[in-house]
């Protein structure tokens, strides 16, 4: 495996160990009590200190080191973690990932605040002196002049199923004489495992004058061997010496790993040992390209097996175990596809736990009380999208801490509310999406203010009659800020704008409710899949297209009277009082062969970013869940489409990307 | 075993006897000679007794340069690093 293929592993592991870790630290703040919870962080720093320094990341190594003797003094004393020390464990891990990104990035220099979080976290040792015990053997390094080698290093190199032995050889000087060498035993030790080191004291006596091959000058030697094998069986290399003249000790069982079991076995039910072993080999880690490709491939499956299904010459077959078998057939080619789609999902548990970490810090900054509860932290969701979900999360979780909640437990009192306010993440399914709402219990939305600031800056007219839906989601358009001052957690005039874009990016919306006095509920909706969409497929002048079925809010056939044309601006569609400006598709493809009358078509009522409109299509066909192929790179430049889809028939459809088929006269 | 000025180079895979000759050429040359550079595989050495030797030399002159014990450790390839005690 090529270097940068471990580097790519080793970036996904240490980013999942340094994610754990802020988790593992919030929830340990939550229960101080839960020793294994300390254990479980020492166990992740112990691992990236391991990969930092194998990768030869010693700025990282280093600080996660003296990271992992804090979290060691706290996991073996009564010492309590107080909020501060907290503190000082958050802006450590903040600190790993700067570091991580200027080992990965190759960048001289240490990140700032380094030295200051290196000084915090090796004060909160100041007093205990369980350092040098723990490092008592690695004085022997020292003594060789070599400090930055000990055993703590050499543990580190030891595979799964190793452990690491301490040979000390001390062979009386007669052993050329008696027909052995050192260099024969390190020949046989090499052959039961490998050899890591080893440390070689000669005898004081040992002078050029004095030299003589016919004895050894050799005081001892100490050699660390990494090996799967029994001492026992290593033993044997030594049979023809005297008991006196070998040692073997095994000592990966010595100093680190008893503490780690020693508190499990205390602290940690046998069952739930065992789970976790079982857990650990259940789990296959793949690429997610390769995930890709299955998908992919199971996607051609589904066509081929379509194309079956509605060939006219298998139709006419007329035999009964052809029928059957192609039914069996399509059956399996379902439970595939279910099953491989199934893959890429993963509950959005972690996603939402990382959110505990922004509440603390968030809610400390502006100077609240928040207590975040999550639900339905099982829901599960692509992949693909959990990984773009955390930036908008994070900003609307700040927007409510900073915005929604009241700046005041008095205010809260007065209002009949509990003195802590509460955020709540909370996912479910809804339709054929996944919802994702971000609630407070705080002020709620002043819709008034709102309305009049966006009249103020011209995003709507006094004249324009707008639902509360409306006038709440326009705080996402772009620069729209109503906080009176700006704070460091949100406010800025930038960002909820930036959150909608995220999550129209996923094909998906945000929608707002909100309550005066009450709370406030952010919405995301998304599709299950960022593979599939749920789509509806139409045709226009003998062409088919899909609309992605979460920006269609209804079809029909307009009646004459309903439809008016406006000089200079266009067709409009009269919708229960609504006018709404209709986009003939064909004429935005420059497919049009005709101009048919749109009593003669069907509307379909389209929800964007710029506004509704009615787009004109000549006829429905039906709704259909449909694999997304990418353009590729001659069509990806049309603005109009975001992929295309290979139908049932063998027949190509495009995807409208209907956020850009419709220009508003103004925006033109 | 070659001297190349006041350079020694010598083979990593010396045998004890070819250590005995390697001590009797140096002990009485120790004056002309500079360096002491090994050459060859490290994995295939044959003899502790080659180590004891070059500490000695060292010993005896300080200012004579043998990369194998003056650097922090000797990488011995699948035997591991080789520290010295000073």
């Amino acid at each position: 495996m090529d270097i940068n293929k471990l580097k790519e592993i080793f970036i996904e592991e240490a980013n999942e160990i340094v994610e754990k870790l802020d988790v593992d630290i919030i929830n340990f703040e939550e229960n101080p009590e839960d020793k294994e919870l300390l254990n479980e962080l020492f166990r992740g720093v112990h691992t990236l200190k391991g990969s930092a320094n194998s990768f030869g990341f010693t700025r990282l190594g280093e600080f996660v080191h003296h990271f992992e003797d804090a979290l060691d003094f706290y996991r073996n004393s009564d010492e309590k973690v107080t909020s501060k020390i907290i503190d000082i464990f958050l802006n450590a891990v903040d600190l790993i990932k700067e570091v991580m990104f200027v080992e990965i990035d190759g960048i001289d220099g240490l990140p700032d605040g380094y030295e200051k979080s290196l000084l915090e976290i090796k004060s909160l040792l100041g007093n205990g002196d369980f350092v040098e015990v723990l490092n008592e053997e690695l004085d022997l390094a020292a003594e060789f002049g070599n400090e930055e080698i000990g055993l703590e290093s050499l543990k580190d190199k030891l595979l799964d199923d190793e452990k690491l032995y301490k040979i000390t050889l001390t062979i009386d000087d007669d052993i050329y004489f008696r027909g052995f060498d050192h260099a024969r035993f390190f020949q046989l030790l090499s052959q039961d495992g490998h050899l890591l080191e080893s440390y070689w004291n000669f005898n004081e006596e040992l002078n050029l004058d004095d030299f003589s091959t016919d004895k050894a000058f050799i005081k001892d030697i100490e050699i660390y061997l990494a090996s799967s094998k029994e001492a026992k069986l290593i033993k044997e290399n030594f049979e023809y010496l005297e008991d006196n003249e070998f040692k073997i000790e095994a000592l990966t069982t010595t100093i680190l790993e008893p503490k780690i079991k020693e508190q499990e076995s205390a602290q940690e039910p046998k069952t739930q040992r065992n789970h976790r072993k079982n857990d650990a080999a259940s789990f296959v880690r793949i690429d997610t390209n390769k995930l890709d490709e299955l998908f992919d491939s199971v996607g051609e499956l589904v066509i081929a097996q379509n194309f079956l299904e509605e060939s006219e010459d298998i139709l006419n077959i007329k035999n009964e175990n052809v029928t059957k078998t192609i039914n069996i057939l399509s059956k399996i080619t379902r439970l595939i596809q279910n099953r491989v789609m199934g893959l890429r999902m993963v509950p959005i548990q972690d996603t939402f736990d990382k959110m505990r970490r922004v509440v603390r810090d968030a809610s400390k900054k502006v100077d609240k009380e928040i207590d975040l509860v999550i639900e339905g932290g099982d829901t599960e969701i692509d992949k693909t999208m959990i990984d773009s979900l955390s930036d908008p999360l994070i900003h609307l979780i700040r927007n409510s801490v900073d915005h929604g909640i009241e700046p005041t437990k008095n205010e809260r009192v007065a209002l009949g509310k509990s003195e802590v306010g509460t955020v709540t993440l909370r996912a479910y399914h809804r339709g054929g999406n996944v919802a994702i709402e971000i609630i407070d219990d705080g002020k709620g939305i002043d819709r008034d203010r709102v309305l009049s600031k966006a009249i103020e800056r011209g995003l709507v007219s006094s004249d324009d009659e707008l639902s509360d839906a409306q006038i709440y989601s326009l705080i996402m358009q772009a620069g729209f800020s109503t906080a009176a001052q700006i704070s460091d957690v949100s406010g800025r005039g930038v960002g909820l704008d930036v959150v909608r874009s995220s999550i129209e990016k996923l094909n998906g919306k945000v929608e707002i409710s909100s309550t005066k006095d009450e709370g406030t509920v952010f919405t995301i909706l998304l599709p299950l899949t960022l593979a599939i969409i749920d789509g509806m497929l139409v045709k226009c002048e003998n062409d088919t297209y899909i609309i992605p079925t979460l920006s269609v809010l209804e079809s029909f056939i307009p009646k004459k009277e309903n439809v008016h044309t406006f000089k200079n601006e266009g067709e409009f569609i009269d919708l229960r009082g609504n006018m709404i400006p209709i986009v003939r598709l064909a004429k935005i493809l420059n497919t049009q062969t005709k101009t048919v009358s749109p009593t003669e078509s069907t509307l379909v009522c389209i929800e964007s970013e710029k506004g509704r409109y009615a787009l004109l299509i000549d006829d429905l066909i039906g709704r259909q869940q449909v694999v997304i192929k990418p353009l590729g790179y001659a069509l990806s430049s049309i603005k109009e489409f975001s992929g295309s889809a290979i139908m049932g028939n063998g027949d190509i459809a495009l995807i409208l990307n209907t956020e850009e088929l419709f220009l508003p006269e103004g925006l033109s | 075993m070659t001297i190349d000025g006041d350079v020694l180079e010598i083979d990593s895979d010396m045998s004890i006897t070819d250590v005995k000759e390697l001590y009797l050429f140096v002990k009485d040359r120790l004056e002309y000679i500079e360096e002491i550079v090994i050459l060859g595989q490290m994995e295939d050495w044959k003899t502790s007794s080659l180590f004891s030797l070059l500490v000695a030399i060292k010993k005896k002159k300080p200012s004579l340069k043998i990369p194998a014990v003056d650097e922090k450790f000797l990488d011995m390839g699948s035997f591991g690093k080789f520290y010295w005690k000073r």
